[in-house]
């Protein structure tokens, strides 16, 4: 909402974040082709800002790039279970310029990063003002682009495409052994990743990180899960009274539910504990921070995915 | 002749419908009461056949359907009852009182107390759960009648103690109240998540029994009120004059409307939210019923209250399967053009007197 007139207003600040910006711009540069069209990042990188906190700081923290501001997690979102990220994030310490999902521009002139990675959705109108700060890398660009693809381009844009290969190379390692370790039980086992609203019931969404993992595993998907594959935008959502209909073929489900309020409502729900994956206690939950992210984030989900058919 | 008898005489719409009539019509709103509640019961976005529904009313049927119909919908099902009943009737009280028929039960400040209390419940404590903030919501509804009476008391002993008063009153609070809940909202995001949902008026997920098991009784409460103070109300209807005449305290008896106002609408908001053209609507249709005799009115107010806000309960269930449209949504949609419409007949009968 106030976007137009913090554009406006930090113009004026733009002038002495320029100054500095256009100084390291005048030195060597890397050239990427990116969403935005052909970027020119430093060759040497003292700061990166991140807007978004999930696959750009993921990707910013796993190829080690000096993470120095982003958002402020929303305290109100009411995260309960930790974030994949909270160590390699403790370790950078980024200062924190504004509030989740409220990117303050002064701010960000303000700590004149040499690199903005930022996500698609944060883009916006602000776009411009941005570019005026400093380079800026977009991930997630498209729904078809994976964390694999952005970790390739930011490791091109950076230097550091050694590292992203050898982090989509853990990855892919690390696939292959739970592919191996849990085959029988991949193969018998219908698996659903739902996310619960209070009041609002159940969703299941291919495109979200958590989803890849699974179907990267080659988990066989329940009723619900094949059918947002199936759907134009790969998502399915499901009413409160629908939930034992929707899942009821699942043997094994991830439930995510950020809040402690959220998880309350699904354990306490009548229809979720009817759940046949609910009563064979095959469930394991997650929260939105697995919908998004980037090798760290995948990582973490794959130890769920082992849970899930761990048991 | 008597005075009270001189006064019906002078007002023939007050004794226009025999007692079998409006029995008449009390026991077919009654029915389609009934009806609703039924189609509640049934109708959702997980089918059920009506003997599955059969069953589950017995006692017996599938795991499944009793969830769905005793602990999804039942209780939505008692929240738009109780919700309809209370706004339906405040609204009829609060038009006889201030003897302008677009008048609605927000006038007294009772939901914008309530909406102040709800926001800062959330920003300041981080209650987020209606069973959590159901005591703000009636503390303030309490809060913002008191406010609108005194600040209308004072204005009465300055300029008069016609319900002009309490009208400007209510205006002005009611808009003090809302830059107050604004500024809030602006200040804290997560607020206004949840603060949206309120306002607008939402059943989904049906509320908490706890919610129900206050909300209810404190209805019923202000029901009773209503309906022991509608004598008093149709002498208020003839005028101040007329009634101080009749030997009412034309204070004491609107104190009294003001207590059952905040009994019902506190009651009805903490089920349901702030639902919109109820209290403002219903009144009207009714009194096409039974004529303006309010122990007839108020009775037949709360019953078709009632089927208002479930039916449209119902419809937002299935426009926008398998989400659903807030119950406030589909009644701002009916009740707008109806409001338009009451707005038009009201101008032509002034035209035509």
């Amino acid at each position: 909402m106030f976007r137009p007139i913090i554009g406006a207003a930090v113009t004026v600040l733009l002038v002495s974040g320029c100054s500095s910006a256009s100084t390291q711009q005048e030195g060597a540069t890397r050239a990427v082709d990116t969403f935005l069209g052909e970027v020119k990042v430093p060759e040497k990188i003292d700061s990166v800002v991140i807007l978004d906190g999930r696959r750009d700081q993921d990707i910013v923290l796993s190829l080690g790039l000096p993470l120095t501001g982003g958002p402020q997690q929303d305290p109100a979102a009411g995260y309960e279970l930790p974030s994949p990220m909270a160590e390699a994030r403790q370790a950078a310490a980024p200062e924190e310029l504004f509030l989740e999902n409220e990117v303050n521009l002064e701010a960000l002139a303000a700590a004149a990063p040499d690199l903005i990675v930022c996500h698609e959705d944060d883009l916006g109108e602000i776009r411009e003002q941005l570019q005026a700060i400093a380079p800026v890398l977009v991930v997630a660009a498209s729904p078809e682009q994976t964390w694999q693809d952005d970790l390739l381009m930011v490791g091109a844009a950076t230097g550091t495409s050694a590292k992203a290969e050898q982090l989509i190379a853990d990855y892919d390692a690390r696939v292959a052994e739970v592919k191996e370790n849990y085959a029988d039980e991949i193969a018998a086992t219908k698996v659903s990743p739902i996310s619960w609203s209070v009041g609002e019931g159940t969703g299941v969404r291919g495109a979200r990180l958590h989803s890849r993992v699974l179907l990267d595993v080659g988990a066989q998907p329940a009723d619900g899960f094949a059918k947002a594959l199936e759907t134009p935008d790969d998502s399915v959502r499901f009413s409160p009274e629908q939930t034992l209909e929707a899942h009821q073929d699942a043997d094994a489900l991830l439930v995510s539910a950020t809040s402690a309020e959220e998880w309350r409502s699904a354990t306490e729900d009548p229809l979720f504990g009817q759940l046949p994956a609910v009563r064979a206690e095959r469930v394991v939950r997650t929260d939105r921070l697995t919908f998004e992210g980037g090798p760290i984030t995948a990582m973490h989900t794959l130890g769920l995915v082992e849970q899930l058919y761990g048991g | 002749m008597s005075l009270s008898g001189l006064v019906l005489t002078r007002a023939p719409a007050l004794r226009s419908r025999t007692v079998s009539a409006q029995a008449g019509w009390l026991a077919m709103t009654a029915s389609a009461l009934l009806l609703a509640v039924l189609l509640s019961l049934a109708v959702g976005s997980r089918g059920l056949i009506p003997g599955e529904l059969f069953d589950v009313v017995r006692g017996s049927g599938t795991a499944e359907a009793r969830a769905i119909v005793l602990e999804l919908r039942l209780s939505r099902t008692i929240a738009a009852v109780i919700a309809g009943a209370g706004l339906a009737v405040a609204g009829a009280v609060i038009q006889g009182h201030t003897r302008n028929p677009l008048a609605d039960p927000g006038l007294l400040g009772v939901t914008s107390g309530a909406a102040v209390a709800v926001v800062l419940a959330i920003f300041l404590l981080g209650i987020t759960d209606p069973a959590g903030y159901l005591w703000f919501c009636l503390l303030g509804a309490l809060l913002g009648t008191v406010l609108v009476t005194a600040v209308g008391l004072a204005g009465a002993k300055r300029r008069d103690a016609s319900p002009a008063s309490l009208v400007l009153a209510g205006a002005a609070v009611n808009a003090l109240l809302g830059a107050v809940t604004g500024v809030m909202l602006l200040l804290d995001s997560a607020s206004l998540d949840v603060y949206r949902f309120w306002t607008v008026g939402s059943l989904a997920g049906g509320p908490d029994a706890q919610v129900l098991a206050v909300a209810g009784p404190l209805v019923l409460a202000g029901l009773v009120i209503a309906i022991a103070h509608a004598p008093a109300l149709d002498s208020l209807a003839l005028g101040d004059d007329a009634a101080k005449a009749l030997g009412r305290n034309p204070l004491r008896t609107r104190l009294t409307g003001l207590a059952a106002v905040t009994l019902l609408v506190g009651g009805a908001v903490a089920c349901a939210g702030s639902l919109g053209f109820v209290g403002l609507v219903a009144p009207h249709v009714v009194r096409r019923l039974t004529g303006p005799v309010h122990r007839w009115l108020l009775p037949q107010c709360a019953l078709v209250g009632a089927v208002f806000v479930l039916l449209a309960d119902v419809v937002g269930r299935l426009v926008v399967h398998p989400d659903e449209l807030p119950v406030g949504v589909v009644l701002g949609i009916f009740g707008g053009p109806a409001f338009v419409l009451i707005v038009l007949r009201f101008r032509r009968s002034r035209r035509g007197r």
